[in-house]
């Protein structure tokens, strides 16, 4: 009978421990399956944050590619738009150069031909005009002797009465040739200063020399032998010439010193004609010295 | 469509499909040659093919050459064009600047007589 009560209290005990156990397993489980819902949705959490940041991610890669797609195209059209504005330039100057050097020339052409008298192919009234005034500014510096002549042809208007206007072109012509073939220096500048006038400027020449070169003119103006039945004084063409030299100074202008030989010319042509005389000139005084006269 | 002065006279032949430039072009900068270019742009139509024809332009300024190579730029982007350039052996900046032009475009078609 004891037996049986005491395993009653066991059986008691065993199912209150038991019934314990299961609360206590129970709990557990719920606990554990909590556990198992917050860690699921914890990992689904981080999942979506992931593809999120994934999405985020291949945006601004494409968004990227595109861009650099453009500059790469920008790149392309600037290197050819400098290509092309590199050839521009290139050949825009290429033609200017050209341009240049063609209007050069042509403007020097043109300068050639405003210099040179159109009927005698010597230097005209404007290049000699040009020439003094250069020479007279060097000799002035150097203080060295210029001579000045003017040659005229005798009795031109009865020539071209008696043989016509062209002969007389052609008579002046000779002329002008033989006054450019008395020169020897490139210095020396013979020019057609009027209708049958002639001009001659000798830098670095005194009176000595000037008479020479007006000697040397007549006989090479005489060694043309052109007939002038008109002439007074001479079966052939001859010429009056007007010499005169100078040491030039700063206060003296070309022009009195020309109107010096223009005065030398006309007593040449009251002599006779077919002569030269030469008058002195003083270009920092107004009085001039005693006459040289020559034949 | 023409534009005519003392100085030069510029006229487009559709049926030829050809610009005609002839005289002295020298204005002063781009800008005094915008309706000339605008001429020869609206030469670009239709066609494939376009003429300029220079035979007679004796003369031509920088800011001219600079135009014509806007022009041929211009023709080069607009496509599949044949641009035909007309022009004269005896005047001497042709032969040069012509053939200059087709760095900017190879494949210009250079017509000298």
């Amino acid at each position: 009978m004891d037996t049986s009560n005491h395993t009653n209290q066991e059986l008691l005990a065993e199912l209150e421990s038991l019934r314990h156990e299961v609360i206590t397993l129970r709990q557990t489980n719920s606990d554990l399956e909590i556990a198992i819902e917050t860690i699921a949705a914890h990992g689904d959490a981080l999942v979506a944050e992931l593809q999120e940041s994934n999405q985020k991610l291949e945006i601004e890669i494409s968004e990227r590619l595109r861009m650099e797609a453009s500059l790469q195209a920008l790149l392309e059209t600037t290197s050819s738009d400098k290509y092309d504005l590199q050839t521009m330039l290139e050949l825009t100057v290429e033609h200017s150069d050209f341009l240049e050097k063609s209007l050069s020339q042509e403007v020097n052409n043109a300068r050639a031909i405003a210099i040179v008298d159109g009927l005698t192919q010597i230097p005209n009234r404007r290049r000699l005009e040009e020439y003094i005034q250069q020479e007279w500014a060097t000799m002035t510096r150097q203080k060295n002797s210029i001579a000045f002549l003017l040659c005229d042809v005798d009795y031109f208007k009865l020539y071209n009465d008696r043989y016509g206007h062209q002969a007389g072109d052609e008579c002046l012509k000779r002329v002008a040739q033989a006054i450019a073939k008395s020169l020897s220096r490139s210095s020396d500048l013979a020019a057609r200063y009027g209708g049958e006038e002639f001009a001659v400027v000798l830098p670095n020449t005194n009176a000595q020399g000037g008479i020479k070169i007006a000697e040397i003119i007549h006989s090479e103006v005489a060694k043309l032998e052109i007939p002038h039945l008109q002439s007074d004084i001479n079966e052939y063409v001859t010429l009056s010439i007007g010499v005169s030299a100078t040491v030039p100074s700063q206060t003296s202008s070309p022009y009195n010193f020309i109107n010096n030989v223009d005065k030398a010319l006309y007593q040449a042509k009251k002599q006779g004609r077919n002569c030269h005389v030469f008058k002195s000139y003083n270009a920092s005084a107004k009085i001039q010295t005693n006459d040289l006269e020559t034949k | 469509m023409e534009i005519k002065t003392d100085d030069y006279q510029i006229w487009y032949e559709p049926e030829k499909s050809t610009v005609f430039c002839s005289g002295y072009l020298r204005l002063n900068g781009s800008e005094e040659y915008q309706p000339i270019m605008e001429l020869l742009i609206s030469a670009i139509g239709a066609q494939p093919i376009i003429t300029i024809n220079l035979r007679k332009l004796e003369f031509l300024n920088s800011s001219g050459i600079s135009m014509l190579s806007m022009f041929v730029i211009k023709v080069r982007q607009n496509g599949n064009i044949q641009l035909i350039f007309e022009g004269s052996s005896k005047i001497l900046w042709q032969t040069k600047s012509l053939k200059n032009l087709q760095r900017l475009m190879p494949t210009i078609n250079l017509d000298f007589s």
